[in-house]
């Protein structure tokens, strides 16, 4: 946990320049008025690769003030390469802002691929990086034709393909990006989070805000706002099921778990994705 | 946690920060009453949350029982966005500085069903929010936890009506921000269900 406070003074306030977020802040309007539409936007070259959450940074750049703390996670982790860069480039191109690991502390959080375990609070935004943004892509090449379909609410596709997959395989496939419906009328691409993180955006206290830089595309999950998966009456929707797996370090069985692959034997363990929570968990129990 | 420094000079690119993120709770939380943190008046309040919106990328049009009164807006939000006047038909923010619609309130912009966030973002500024006063509304929707009731003064019921049609068709429809005299303001957007008088 650090803050650091020099001033840059070569850039803006949250470096990208105030058209730019003007334009983001007013996609940013729309989609929250208009839960689990896709609000095209001209997104801007970042320096960082489009696909490494140039999206997300677009929206954090966008809406961030000096009293505000981020934390920056990457499939659960404050510590991977994209994370910690993503967190060092807001915090020294937005002078005053404090950053941290702690998920309670934050004010805004940008993740890529996870929902924190702590319950998410109204006081805090989650800025979700979006590699691909159309839930409807799995059927449908054409962005024209997506369009169309999100417009006459033409979902009868989407639906046949989560059947054709329960007809073949007994399950659905989706692992992870798992369709969504928003507020009884827009399907949406949750990002590529797992199963175990859908139902926390249904009726959440905090706002969900999506960004894909590539794809150019915001989104929104306005609190309390109902957001269902796509299942059937008589296949209900299930979350990942770890058979009563622990965290080899800190013990817990009701987190999200990684499988990790110790030895060429195939040794393998299990710990907590969300890696503060862990850290936080091994302080309280002392372990 | 090591505390965020409050002791940032308010520049005008920070002061659009934090008022945008003033906007980002009041339209994620509809009813909800924000302030601004320097806006005393409803006219400070205004012209702020349009500038950390528009520039000259949009078009605008303002609605007001008085020519001059009309003028005086519509060249106080050139300077301060660098919007440019249009139609109300075709205008992506439409200002009522009266509180009135003035029979121009249906006419603004709704969307299309391939492009809903066309629909334009109309304000008003209004005597005053959930006071005695005021035309109570019973809210609920995306960002209302359960049911809300909110009340406006100074906002006829004929075009809170107006409102409530436009919205009628989600995804088409218009977002609303009430600003009253002291610089406080609140939202409605399309996806809210409004029922008037509750």
């Amino acid at each position: 946990m650090k803050r650091l406070d020099h001033i840059e003074m070569f850039y803006n306030f949250a470096f990208i320049n105030d058209e730019v977020k003007r334009e983001v802040r007013r996609a940013i309007f729309k989609a929250i008025a208009i839960p689990g539409y896709q609000v095209p936007f001209g997104s801007r070259e970042m320096p960082f690769a489009r696909g490494w959450g140039t999206g997300g940074i677009q929206i954090t750049l966008s809406i961030i003030t000096p009293t505000d703390v981020l934390k920056v996670i990457d499939q659960g982790s404050d510590e991977s390469v994209n994370a910690e860069n993503i967190k060092r480039f807001v915090a020294r191109v937005s002078p005053g802002i404090g950053i941290t690991t702690d998920t309670t502390q934050a004010t805004i959080i940008q993740t890529r691929h996870r929902i924190p375990e702590e319950p998410m609070r109204s006081d805090q935004i989650l800025v979700l990086q979006v590699p691909y943004p159309e839930a409807l892509r799995e059927v449908e090449p054409s962005e024209v034709e997506t369009r169309r379909m999100h417009a006459e609410g033409d979902y009868g596709r989407m639906w046949l393909y989560l059947y054709e997959d329960i007809v073949r395989f007994g399950e659905v496939r989706i692992s992870y990006r798992y369709p969504v419906r928003v507020n009884e009328h827009y399907i949406m691409d949750p990002s590529p989070i797992p199963r175990w993180d859908v139902p926390k955006l249904n009726m959440a206290e905090s706002l969900f805000l999506f960004g894909a830089g590539r794809e150019k595309r915001i989104y929104a999950v306005p609190p309390f706002t109902r957001v269902e998966p796509l299942t059937f009456e008589d296949h209900p929707f299930r979350i990942e099921n770890f058979n009563g797996a622990k965290c080899k370090l800190c013990g817990s069985f009701d987190t999200y778990l990684n499988e990790i692959i110790m030895t060429e034997a195939g040794e393998r363990i299990f710990l907590c994705s969300d890696t503060s929570y862990c850290k936080k968990r091994r302080k309280q129990l002392g372990v | 946690m090591v505390k965020a420094r409050k002791d940032v000079l308010l520049d005008p690119i920070i002061l659009h920060h934090l008022v945008f993120r003033r906007v980002l709770e009041a339209i994620s939380r509809p009813g909800t009453i924000m302030e601004l943190p320097v806006a005393k008046t409803g006219e400070d309040c205004l012209l702020l949350i349009l500038e950390s919106l528009y520039d000259n990328n949009n078009t605008f049009a303002v609605i007001s029982v008085e020519e001059s009164y009309r003028k005086m807006w519509s060249e106080n939000i050139k300077i301060r966005t660098r919007s440019l006047e249009t139609s109300v038909e075709e205008a992506d923010f439409v200002v009522f500085p009266d509180g009135k619609g003035k029979g121009m309130l249906s006419q603004v912009r709704r969307g299309n069903y391939l492009y809903p966030e066309l629909g334009a973002t109309v304000f008003f500024l209004i005597e005053g929010l959930s006071d005695n006063r005021g035309i109570p509304l019973k809210i609920s929707g995306p960002g209302i936890k359960g049911e809300s009731i909110i009340a406006l003064n100074g906002i006829g019921k004929e075009d809170l009506e107006i409102l409530q049609e436009l919205n009628k068709e989600f995804p088409l429809g218009v977002e609303s921000i009430f600003i009253d005299k002291g610089g406080r303001f609140l939202t409605l957007t399309r996806a809210v269900r409004v029922e008037i008088g509750a």
